[in-house]
């Protein structure tokens, strides 16, 4: 199967030429966008596209695009212009520092005893998860856990989605560390090609498992598993880690917060995969699930994946978020991907409101047996 | 030296087939006569700097200095003749411009219907009209839009956000929004705009102006400061001997006229549908923009052809997010409605298989359903009309696009 960068750059210049065709110049999209500080015009990335000469607003924009997704759900006229800035980041004409360090490790089939070195480094940070981190045999099981490299997070909820999954006595394989990334880091940051190696190579790991079922708690290995399986054909179904545990949880005992509770809805999972309601129910069963957009899709992205370029701007996010927060009377926000909760921890941490891991949330409120 | 390519018309379809004649051509010579002293940009636009959403520079479709980082020579002038034989183009202005291929893409005017006592009726289409239009209007201007079809109800969208609301609209049909829209569609937007305080005259015309009292057909009267007639478009293009045309100026389905090394793309042309055996004129943006592509390549000698794609539009109708998606309007079959104050979906079925969609209001899912039709939907019932209907697990393994 011939499946490399050229040919995700082929498929993104479909879409990139869909959307010049199909462009109304309404700049709906540079409107809705919750990074365009430079005032960037819809034209000026389109002139870049068609030919190749870059500014360097634009080349700055490019950069510092999240793939939020809010461009593509304001357009009126269909247009993907996330793919279309997906596009614009294989086309760089150079790269943030920062972004090379990043995929010198990840997305590298070449670079096996770097990765090796970094599980080994990893693993000795997690504790008893540690185990999981690129194991040698993994077994057959129809329920297969799917952490990647957020393993390496100091999130908690890989921990706490064991202990759900151990409470409910189900048997279960799981996949973590950097040699089973999604991909997606790489595709964000323009290298299209190291993230089609990336994914080629999960499915093979996954094949070894051969699950029924695959679930992760990040948006973005969510939307790889998505791809995969649109490619392969195959025949595991993803599931989000709140899809998965609502199909669980009737077998355990909930215990209810006594306080509200936003929820922060994740770009991938939400805008651009349309599954805002799971995350909401899970959360209904443990607290008062406060809304702090006008709808799901309405929520303020959380920034991540402007990787290192620009962290004031994200910093400007995290303060809209917290004003929200407070405005709405929350005392917390839950977050069901382990990028969002990155994101938010530490100015979080910072302004003393509570940022919930919806799994971690879950196992707090469940404990007490099944 | 490299090929001459001589584009006339600074439009969508011009523009497209330069982009393309470029990609695969870097030698050649490409120069683009334009008749408006505009850059190319976007007509739905207009509207929004109208609305005073966009600015000037927000309505152009490229950036200023495209056209030099393309190498493309804008040249602002209208076309007299054009010698098929001689290979050669003649300005108004007397220059002469030979070529090696010509693209004719020269889209098209406004309709006027003649009115008694109305001189010089103002039209909406162009950069001029948008500009004279804004220059005559404020919050207390009494205006007349003669026409309720898109063009018509944009403008009208336009108008109201910036604060007038005396805008009164003359439809000769008894429904809006013709011929995108159907009866119940139609009649759906009417209630949205009749709420803003807008006036509808429907099913009726003007037929004569004494001063700035309008006398309808009905007998019925309304005064005006603006008329502005918005009653569709025709094909505009030179008048070439020998060159085949029917109501706009034929091609096939490399974008070639039948005179050699002519080509044409977008408003000004109409297309075979073999399937039907008749010929078909070219409606929307994105069809001018396919046909520019495909004759673009056809003259840079890189094969390509028109393929009969599903039909496609989406903008914004007055203030509407809309979907036009295949063929909603279908004989035959089911068609599954959803509507509410929000939103108006149908949703049609042709032998079981997906036919087509009109959304409005809520087009969650339009893309995947415009890559959907033609599949067999059946078994699912009404709940295809729903916006969270998951469109994209059922074209699943299709992996020519990315879109989810």
């Amino acid at each position: 199967m011939k499946w490399d960068g050229s040919e995700f750059e082929a498929s993104l210049k479909h879409i990139a030429d869909f959307g010049l065709d199909n462009c109304i110049g309404a700049n709906d999209c540079m409107r809705a966008c919750p990074v365009n500080r430079l005032n960037v015009n819809q034209n000026e990335l389109d002139s870049v596209m068609v030919s190749g000469v870059w500014t360097e607003r634009v080349q700055t924009f490019v950069t510092e695009c999240v793939q939020c997704g809010d461009c593509t759900l304001a357009c009126p006229a269909g247009v993907h212009r996330d793919h279309m800035m997906l596009m614009l980041k294989a086309m760089l004409p150079s790269i943030p520092r920062s972004w090379k360090l990043y995929y010198n490790v990840k997305g590298r089939q070449d670079q096996q005893l770097l990765i090796s070195l970094s599980n080994i480094v990893g693993r000795l940070k997690v504790g008893p998860l540690g185990k999981h981190v690129d194991k040698a045999n993994l077994e057959h099981k129809s329920l297969l856990f799917y952490f990647g490299c957020y393993i390496f997070s100091p999130s908690k909820a890989p921990a706490a989605t064991l202990q759900l999954a151990d409470r409910l006595g189900l048997d279960y394989e799981v996949l973590a560390g950097v040699r089973s990334c999604c991909g997606w880091p790489q595709y964000l940051t323009g290298k299209m090609g190291y993230g089609q190696q990336m994914l080629t190579h999960l499915e093979t790991l996954i094949n070894k498992v051969a699950p029924k079922v695959i679930v992760t708690g990040c948006a973005e290995c969510y939307a790889g598993l998505v791809r995969l399986r649109k490619k392969t054909g195959a025949s595991w179904t993803p599931l989000t880690t709140p899809e998965w545990l609502l199909q669980h949880a009737d077998k355990l005992s909930w215990r209810r917060f006594d306080t509200p509770i936003a929820i922060h809805d994740s770009c991938h999972i939400t805008k651009k995969l349309g599954k805002p309601d799971p995350a909401r129910q899970l959360l209904a069963r443990i607290a008062d699930v406060v809304e702090i957009a006008e709808s799901p899709e309405d929520c303020v992205c959380c920034g991540y994946y402007n990787i290192h370029a620009n962290r004031d701007l994200n910093h400007q996010l995290h303060e809209e978020k917290l004003a929200l927060v407070a405005e709405k009377g929350a005392e917390g926000m839950a977050c069901e991907c382990v990028t969002c909760w990155e994101s938010f921890a530490e100015p979080f941490k910072e302004a003393g409101v509570p940022l919930w891991e919806l799994m971690v949330a879950a196992e707090l409120a469940t404990r007490g047996g099944a | 030296m490299g090929t001459r390519y001589l584009i006339i018309g600074n439009g969508v379809a011009g523009i497209t087939a330069a982009q393309e004649i470029r990609a695969h051509d870097p030698a050649g010579q490409i120069t683009i006569i334009g008749d408006e002293g505009k850059p190319y940009y976007y007509r739905a636009s207009l509207s929004e700097w109208i609305a005073e959403d966009s600015t000037t520079e927000q309505t152009y479709a490229r950036t200023t200095g495209f056209y030099e980082a393309m190498r493309i020579e804008n040249v602002t002038g209208r076309v007299d003749r054009i010698d098929a034989e001689r290979k050669q183009v003649s300005l108004e202005s007397g220059d002469q411009t030979p070529y090696d291929k010509l693209l004719i893409a020269t889209g098209a005017s406004p309709n006027a219907v003649p009115i008694a006592g109305l001189e010089d009726p103002m039209a909406y289409r162009t950069w001029d009209d948008a500009r004279k239009i804004k220059e005559h209007v404020d919050p207390q201007t009494n205006v007349l839009i003669l026409g309720g079809g898109v063009l018509g109800l944009e403008l009208a969208g336009a108008l109201v956000e910036i604060g007038t609301r005396n805008i009164a609209i003359v439809q000769l049909l008894d429904f809006l929004g013709p011929p995108l829209l159907d009866e119940h569609a139609g009649r759906w937007l009417e209630r949205r705009i009749r709420a803003d305080g807008l006036t509808l005259f429907l099913g009726d015309t003007v037929e004569r102006v004494e001063g700035q009292v309008a006398h309808l057909k009905s007998g019925k009267t309304r005064d005006f400061d603006l008329f502005v007639q918005s009653v569709g478009v025709r094909p505009r293009y030179p008048e070439v001997p020998g060159l085949e045309t029917g109501r706009a100026v034929r091609i096939d389905e490399h974008g070639a006229t039948n005179l050699p090394d002519i080509y044409a793309a977008g408003d000004c042309t109409e297309t075979c549908v073999r399937s039907q055996g008749r010929w078909q004129p070219t409606r929307i943006w994105l069809d001018c923009a396919r046909q520019g592509r495909v004759a673009g390549c056809s003259m840079a000698g890189v094969d390509a052809s028109l393929t009969e794609y599903p039909f496609l539009n989406a903008s914004i109708l007055y203030d509407i997010h809309y979907a036009y998606i295949g063929d909603p309007n279908a004989e035959g079959g089911v068609a599954h409605i959803l509507e509410n104050d929000r939103a108006y979906r149908k949703v049609r079925l042709v032998d079981g298989n997906l036919a087509g969609a009109m959304l409005m209001g809520d087009r969650r899912g339009m893309m995947p359903m415009y890559r959907a039709i033609g599949l067999p939907v059946a078994e699912y019932g009404d709940v295809i009309a729903r916006s969270d209907f998951p469109w994209n697990d059922l074209t699943g393994k299709d992996w020519e696009y990315l879109f989810f």
